[in-house]
């Protein structure tokens, strides 16, 4: 059974495999749906809103709040300051941290419930487990960062995540004409796989932001491989990340 | 949200631009799709075509672009091939997708959102152009960007209805604040002699911080290579193209305040 929604401002796929019910997919949109409640920032009644105001008191945070707070802090610290979701203006901005801990709580919400074959896809951001519905592996493709129709890898990364932070706009350069010497994006597309989304997602994120550093940080930092796509199309891998590749 | 002021009007006098090549060879239907097309920085990207990637992406020459290479402005309004079709559950219905062979001769714009679309693009490009490079599916290499036109225009859009009916009020439009996900996304599109011919980004997610200068290593065990189409079928795909589709939403919602459509337009001539 698979169904897809727009939650959270991005489409968010849930298959689960095994089952005509569409309970299960129910729940995990449902949970999305209180995560966006919750954390969004674009959301006037949100606790991420009513904290960018000053309404939240340390004491009065909810328990996902504070555990939300504390990984961002420990990104922060793991990317040496490349994440951080603190806005200059003031307030946070945890839409970096939250949408992989989100998936990744979608995956273990599906997984107590006893289901073993599932794929939990959020804006390109994929978390499954098992195999799909024809009994194969799930099979996963990198976008093609300059033809958003096709598809320039097929992973099939098993029980691990998979994240992929990209720039928006397909070979612009697009510039800050403040610094116009600085260009925003050195790379189109680094795809990350890590043990589980959570991670692959906020380091994804975190790297993506260092431009031709990127696929070094995530070649020296454990647990994770990477797939960088240049402005040239050429990409850039970690060593790890071919045993992910899927051969026909 | 940080405003930053990013502007992707280029005139001659600034430091670049980029061009969205937009092929007829994948254009499948006369659906109604808005794209840009914007004049590229061939200086600077050409020249940086070298090693692997030159190697990767055979002679330049040979590449199916749809621009021509002399250096001219794009034309006024030319009716040609129509975009791709923009496909508004692609994000969802991702099982079992067969995937073109050519990775670079089909290059899309991003993908439209599922609201009404301005009218087709037309690439700056001589159809009989445009149908060799349908025939050559086999060519892998990347459309270059071509050089820089001296007085083009920074973004060229062609509307059918623009073109026959003058549909797009000149003025000043802001689209609507979009929801891409890491911020917002809002345009604002500049309509001169009936035409598009400057998009304004107003706002953009600013969670992507500026590069830092920061020493380049280059460690041991990365490999590299030339991306390449797969024809695999596959259960999902993994990309980023939240923000353009969030840019897309805000840019027709402003094109749709020029043509009229939209109440609370602030137009202004």
């Amino acid at each position: 059974m698979r169904e897809t929604r727009h939650i959270m401002g991005m489409p968010i796929t849930i298959e689960v495999v095994g089952t005509p019910d569409s309970a299960p997919l129910e729940r995990v949109f449902a949970h999305f749906e209180a995560v966006d409640a919750r954390f969004s920032p674009f959301k006037a009644d949100s606790e991420v809103s009513a904290l960018n105001r000053g309404d939240v008191p340390p004491w009065a945070r909810s328990a996902e709040l504070e555990e939300v707070l504390e990984l961002a802090e420990q990104t922060r610290r793991e990317t040496r300051g490349y994440f951080d979701i603190r806005r200059p203006s003031g307030g946070i901005d945890p839409s970096g941290i939250v949408k992989g801990w989100a998936i990744r709580n979608a995956a273990r919400l599906l997984a107590d419930e006893g289901w073993r074959d599932y794929c939990v896809n959020a804006g390109g951001d994929i978390q499954c487990a098992g195999h799909n519905a024809e009994g194969a592996p799930w099979r996963i493709g990198i976008r093609n960062p300059f033809n958003a129709r096709q598809s320039i890898k097929t992973l099939q990364p098993g029980d691990a995540g998979i994240a992929t932070s990209g720039t928006s706009i397909r070979g612009q350069h697009i510039y800050d004409p403040h610094h116009p010497d600085r260009r925003l994006s050195e790379i189109l597309s680094l795809t990350v796989i890590a043990a589980d989304i959570f991670d692959a997602d906020r380091f994804a994120t975190a790297a993506f932001a260092m431009g031709d550093e990127a696929i070094s940080f995530i070649a020296e930092t454990p647990g994770l491989e990477g797939y960088a796509v240049d402005r040239h199309g050429v990409a850039t891998m970690t060593t790890g990340f071919k045993r992910y590749v899927a051969h026909a | 949200m940080k405003k930053a002021l990013l502007s992707l009007a280029v005139i001659a006098a600034s430091s670049g631009y980029v061009v969205y090549q937009n092929h007829a060879a994948q254009s499948l239907s006369q659906d109604n799709a808005s794209a840009l097309i914007l004049p590229s920085d061939a200086s600077k990207d050409g020249s940086d075509l070298s090693g692997p990637a030159a190697a990767a992406v055979g002679s330049a020459d040979s590449a199916p672009a749809a621009e021509p290479a002399t250096a001219t402005p794009p034309p006024s309004v030319r009716m040609g091939s129509a975009l791709p079709a923009p496909s508004p559950a692609e994000e969802g219905d991702e099982a079992r997708k067969d995937v073109a062979a050519n990775v670079f001769s089909t290059p899309a714009p991003p993908p439209a959102p599922p609201i009404g679309q301005a009218a087709p693009v037309v690439a700056p490009a001589s159809p009989p152009q445009v149908a060799a490079a349908a025939a050559e599916p086999a060519a892998p290499a990347m459309p270059l960007p071509r050089p820089r036109p001296a007085d083009a225009p920074s973004i060229v859009v062609a509307s059918q209805s623009a073109q026959s009916t003058g549909a797009f009020r000149d003025g000043t439009y802001q689209g609507s604040s979009a929801n891409a996900y890491y911020g917002r996304v809002q345009v604002e599109a500049v309509i001169q002699g009936g035409q598009l011919v400057n998009v304004k980004i107003l706002d953009y997610p600013s969670d992507r911080r500026t590069s830092r200068a920061i020493n380049s290593r280059a460690l041991p065990g990365l490999e590299r290579e030339a991306i390449q189409a797969q024809s695999a079928e596959i259960d999902a795909v993994s990309g980023a193209t939240l923000t353009s589709e969030a840019f897309m939403q805000s840019l027709d919602s402003a094109l749709a305040q020029a043509s009229g459509g939209a109440s609370g337009g602030r137009g202004r001539a």
